[in-house]
């Protein structure tokens, strides 16, 4: 029977990432504030922007009854789609790194830790690296398209609880898909099959985008 | 203590570890030697726990690795040929992150750490970052905090490459007081004048089987040789092959 003694928690495996930040931020170099300044201006505007687009554009169609509200379905459907595919792949090639490449590893496969925190440690951090993105350009489409609307609060709940398991899923299953390649293959040989299907996978993309418009 | 019993560990049809047996006693220091890929790091990362054997059974301090791999690993120490260190934390909080690693938690860990950097003459750069850090520094960096949490054994791959004559004196020193201390250290090195001033045992490993363990004495008999070095010995038992990766210092 394997034994479980307490070791560290879950947190404690993320210590060395929010600990690098805090020095990061501290040591700064000269420049670092202004390419700080320059990296959350562009960030910032890139934000604001999609919400103008997206406040414009559901107004627009406001104004349009049932085909407005069609054309809205059918843009964030093709949005979410996207962004799905986007997640699932995104999991999948940062699985890679963090649960087989990261060269951290051999320092915490030495130490007395539980498989499972090490787990759970190396999927938040492969859902955080893979989906901070989607968040930030999901998050002002959302409010663009509820304040365009006049939505109740309980749209942006909704918006918020549906955001978490959108995320989490695909990422999780890309994840999965990464672990059943690394036990075929190596490691290294399972990042070159990787870039092969990232390549097939935008095809694919493309060709559900298509379908999907052609149906619509 | 560090026991191993008839390891295997294959990679496909290549046979990398083929039946090793070695004993580390507590307070003993054992030397591991053999030439480049004789099997000498795959043996040292199956008894860390970072690979794992095709057959055979390791014991670290009474827990058997593959039942109770926490309990093994956490009386274990591993200082790794090619260690892995945060470059953007400071020597303190690597310290403090490895501790935690171990279960090391409140005064325990900044006592504890403090001695470590002042053991491994790193008190004044505690508080600095680790990329500014020299090679050897580094390397003193993760002997520390390998022996944070008072390990009962230690595993070394390797200890000398890269350090200066004084970081080399200053390893050797604290190896010799850990193992005064009743700490168990199986060390693989090529560097044989280490081996021979250090160790209490060596085991010499060629293409994945123990060929030869004993005293300097022991292994010079073995060899049938009257040489006073043990240099000569090694070429002897090892078929002269690894003369050139024989790395003197």
């Amino acid at each position: 029977m394997r034994s479980e003694t307490a070791g560290p928690t879950f947190v404690h495996l993320l210590l060395p990432a929010l600990w690098a930040s805090r020095n990061r931020t501290r040591r700064r170099d000269r420049g670092d504030l202004l390419r700080a300044g320059v990296f959350a201006a562009v960030g910032a505007g890139v934000c604001l922007a999609i919400f103008a687009g997206s406040f414009w554009l559901n107004w627009q169609l406001a104004q349009y009854a049932e085909l407005g509200d069609y054309l809205v379905r059918l843009g964030l459907s093709w949005l979410f789609l996207v962004f799905l595919s986007f997640l699932a792949f995104s999991g999948l090639v940062t699985a890679l790194s963090t649960f087989f490449l990261a060269e951290d590893l051999r320092l915490l496969l030495a130490a007395p830790l539980a498989p499972r925190r090490l787990f759970y440690a190396r999927f938040g951090r492969t859902l955080l690296h893979s989906s901070w993105m989607v968040v930030v350009f999901v998050l002002p489409v959302l409010i663009g398209a509820g304040l365009a609307r006049c939505a109740p609060a309980s749209f942006y709940l909704a918006a918020v609880t549906t955001l978490a398991p959108f995320v989490v899923i695909p990422v999780a299953i890309g994840s999965a898909v990464t672990l059943v390649l690394v036990n075929v293959f190596p490691a290294r040989r399972a990042r070159d099959i990787l870039m092969l299907m990232g390549l097939l996978f935008a095809a694919g993309l493309v060709f559900l985008l298509r379908s999907y418009g052609r149906s619509g | 203590m560090i026991a191993v019993h008839d390891l295997v560990k294959r990679f496909g049809s290549f046979t990398a570890v083929d039946g090793v047996s070695l004993s580390v006693e507590p307070g003993q220091i054992h030397g591991f030697l053999g030439p480049n890929g004789a099997g000498k790091t795959t043996t040292i990362r199956m008894i860390a726990g970072l690979l794992q054997p095709t057959s055979g059974r390791i014991l670290v301090n009474g827990h058997d690795l593959a039942l109770e791999p926490e309990r093994a690993k956490a009386s274990l120490g591993f200082i790794p040929d090619r260690p892995f260190i945060y470059e953007k934390l400071t020597a303190g909080e690597f310290l403090r992150f490895h501790g935690g690693l171990y279960g090391m938690e409140g005064w325990a860990v900044d006592d504890r750490l403090r001695e470590m950097l002042d053991l491994f003459e790193l008190g004044r750069w505690e508080h600095e970052l680790v990329e500014s850090f020299s090679h050897g520094m580094k390397q003193r960096l993760v002997m520390g905090a390998a022996f944070m949490h008072r390990p009962q054994a230690v595993l070394v791959d390797e200890p000398m490459v890269g350090l200066d004559p004084r970081g080399a004196r200053l390893i050797k020193e604290v190896f010799r007081r850990m193992s005064g201390r009743g700490v168990a250290i199986l060390m693989s090195t090529h560097t044989l004048e280490v081996a021979e001033e250090m160790c209490d045992r060596i085991s010499i490993i060629l293409k994945g089987r123990i060929i030869a363990h004993g005293t300097v004495p022991e292994l010079r008999e073995i060899a049938g040789s009257r040489d006073a070095q043990l240099t000569p010995v090694f070429l002897k038992l090892t078929g002269g092959s690894g003369l050139q990766e024989i790395d003197e210092v």
